[in-house]
């Protein structure tokens, strides 16, 4: 095994990827940034190095000095997680140049798929069904001529884009040039390359996503699918699996297809193949060549270690398993809780935790990177934990991820804890008729507005009452502070 | 006697008055029962039931302990109509970044006009105009870090005919 794993990220992923290491005994050394240094992440590594930030911009980002670390401290491996160098073919050669294993897709492959109209294609030659679409958009007439043969309404995206950013939809060729100024805008800000290509708009559909894991060796196997679709502003909120729409025979299809793909562009290490769901079809959207955020429901449904394997066939390790080894049992979910107010259109409430608890009991986990008297950076994102449940069966993971959230409690901050609760009221949900627009179409917002003014109406009431019956200035015991300074608003 | 409120629960904020009927939360009526045991409080509102304890300085809703906080609102309420005559002091909500300030001093600017965005947790949020009126004063700059609270823009109003 490694000596040592160097994890470039922070948070709760750091901290899941510190666990996998430390249980294969692997020194493990964290980096941190200013506003990190009372991170958990930073307490559970071996060892822990601060990055020097330079105009604020984020010290997990800059891959100079994250290789000078490497290099000074002799780091055999680096994991890097999800989201800031995950997704950097400049990062993965700089370190494999210098002798550094990258616990990751090799950079060729990261380059590969990055190009969105690349991977479309080498999706199609598998076998796969992509959306109508077209090649990188030339100019003007090109892009009139590609639409109108797609067939209105498109979506102009970023060729190197990727998790929802560089996307604009066009309803008619009035729409069509601007749109396609502003996703090359976005996606030259973004990504630094505002090439874009047009693709067929869908509404209203499912987003489902496979796993895989392949080996130094060619072997390539799928751990099944995770459905994704509540989300909100394009951001996955609740994933499970397996997906109610998912017969047995189709997973077995599209599993061989993806497996298929990953070895025809000679794919290491963990990986995701994203797919939207619409009518019965699965169209190809875009490959992940990272761990993600919601790796743990596969990781439930099928009992394997995601993490460990991955740290494992980037050291040389064979597969420990086989395809027909996968196994899937009973019903997994995870819900992302934010630090953000659902009322306020998920506004993020960075502040300070002033209590925490955490649920527990048979299979559920979870994973965050919070304690009591941390305050949460507003400078990184808003997750702040990942609830993990799984039972038998979907019905009873609803109940156990139910009774969960009523253990679960974060206080200094709106969260949206609430915004699950309502969730798991709402009747399509448990029947499992969801789509990516579904907090939209069954106004779940606009209930839990209702179900929390209910809840304040009676402590309200009950305030009242007791301060009728008890001394004038026992009101007094009313004011629990904390809240206002975090919400910071002024009156 | 001022019968409105601002209510904070869970870190939510909502606006709350008081009548001698109902109880109103952000435009829903409710007219919640309040049953004390000498132990808990029970509330039965709109067909639910909640039980609400006092423990060691903490409040409890159905055995989950909760962050719950209410005050009097300042009895001249910010309303349309009303707003025309008073200053608006555009305070940062949340602690950010300044990532676009989109207004120079002296701009005329309309009610819910973009003013600047304030980037907290990868996300931007557009700081918008509350009042019609001109920019008075720009306090931040773009690249800043301001912290919650932190006075940020000042509108003055625009002198109508009237006065």
């Amino acid at each position: 095994m490694f000596s040592s794993l160097l994890v470039a990220n922070r948070g709760e992923i750091a901290i899941r990827i510190i666990r996998a290491a430390r249980e294969l005994g692997v020194k493990t050394y964290a980096i941190y940034t200013s506003v990190d240094k009372n991170a958990l992440h930073v307490k559970l590594a071996d060892e822990a190095i601060e990055l020097e930030e330079f105009n604020g911009q984020p010290g997990y980002l800059d891959i100079d000095q994250i290789f000078a670390i490497c290099n000074r401290l002799n780091i055999e491996s680096v994991h890097p997680g999800y989201g800031f160098l995950s997704e950097s073919e400049i990062f993965a050669k700089k370190l494999i140049a210098e002798g550094i294993i990258y616990i990751g897709p090799p950079p060729e492959v990261i380059e590969l798929l990055g190009n969105k109209v690349k991977s479309r294609e080498l999706a199609r030659r598998v076998g796969l069904t992509v959306p109508p679409g077209s090649d990188i958009i030339r100019n003007e007439n090109h892009a009139n001529r590609e639409a109108r043969r797609i067939s209105y309404p498109v979506l102009v995206k970023a060729v190197y884009g990727g998790g929802g950013m560089g996307i604009q939809k066009a309803e008619n060729a009035e729409e069509l040039q601007s749109a396609i100024a502003n996703a090359s805008a976005q996606a030259e800000a973004a990504f630094g390359r505002g090439e874009v290509f047009l693709e067929k708009f869908l509404e209203h559909p499912r987003h489902i996503e496979f796993q895989i894991l392949a080996d130094n060796f060619g072997k390539v196997v799928h751990l099944g699918e995770r459905e994704c679709s509540i989300q909100r502003r394009n951001q996955k909120l609740l994933e499970e699996a397996p997906s109610t729409v998912i017969s047995h025979d189709e997973r077995k299809r599209i599993g061989r297809l993806v497996c298929k793909l990953a070895r025809r562009v000679k794919y290491r290490n963990a990986g995701t193949i994203e797919f939207l769901l619409k009518d019965g079809n699965i169209l190809f959207n875009e490959v992940n060549p990272r761990i993600q955020v919601e790796h743990p429901v596969t990781e439930m449904l099928t009992g394997k270690d995601i993490v460990k394997e991955q740290i494992r066939i980037a050291k040389g390790e064979h597969l420990s398993f086989k395809q027909s080894d996968i196994k899937f049992r009973g019903h997994a979910m995870e819900l992302r809780i934010n630090a953000e107010d659902p009322l306020l259109d998920f506004r993020p409430t960075p502040g300070r935790v002033r209590k925490f608890t955490a649920p527990g009991g048979p299979q559920v986990r979870f994973d965050t990177a919070i304690y009591e008297g941390f305050t949460i950076p507003d400078c990184y994102d808003s997750l702040i934990g990942k609830l993990i449940v799984a039972d038998e069966t979907r019905e009873e993971a609803i109940v156990r991820a139910k009774m969960a959230l009523k253990e679960l409690s974060i206080l200094g901050f709106a969260t949206n804890i609430p915004f699950f609760e309502e969730l798991f009221n709402d009747e399509k949900f448990k029947s499992g008729d969801i789509s990516i627009k579904f907090i939209e179409e069954r106004k779940l917002l606009e209930k839990l507005k209702k179900r929390i003014c209910l809840q304040a109406s009676a402590l309200f009431a009950v305030g009242m009452k007791k301060n009728e019956t008890n001394l004038p200035d026992q009101s007094k015991q009313w004011q629990m502070k904390g809240k206002l300074e975090a919400v910071g608003r002024d009156y | 006697m001022e019968n409105k409120y601002k209510i904070t629960l869970n870190g939510i904020d909502l606006d709350l008055e008081r009548t001698a009927e109902k109880i109103i939360v952000e435009n829903y009526s409710f007219t919640p029962e309040v049953i004390y045991n000498g132990k808990f409080y029970k509330v039965f509102v709109s067909g639910h039931e909640f039980k609400i304890e006092f423990k060691d300085n903490a409040i409890f809703l159905n055995g989950k302990e909760i962050d719950f906080d209410f005050r009097h609102s300042p009895s001249i309420q910010m309303r349309k109509g009303a707003q025309a005559k008073r200053q608006a002091d555009i305070k940062a909500a949340i602690p950010g970044k300044i990532v676009d300030v989109k207004v120079n001093l002296g701009d005329v600017v309309s009610d819910q006009q973009c003013l600047l965005i304030l980037e907290s947790m990868k996300m931007r949020n557009e700081i918008l105009s509350p009042i019609d009126g001109v920019v008075d004063k720009i306090l931040v700059n773009t690249g800043d870090q301001v912290l919650a609270r932190q006075l940020m823009i000042k509108i003055k109003p625009i002198k109508t005919e009237k006065e």
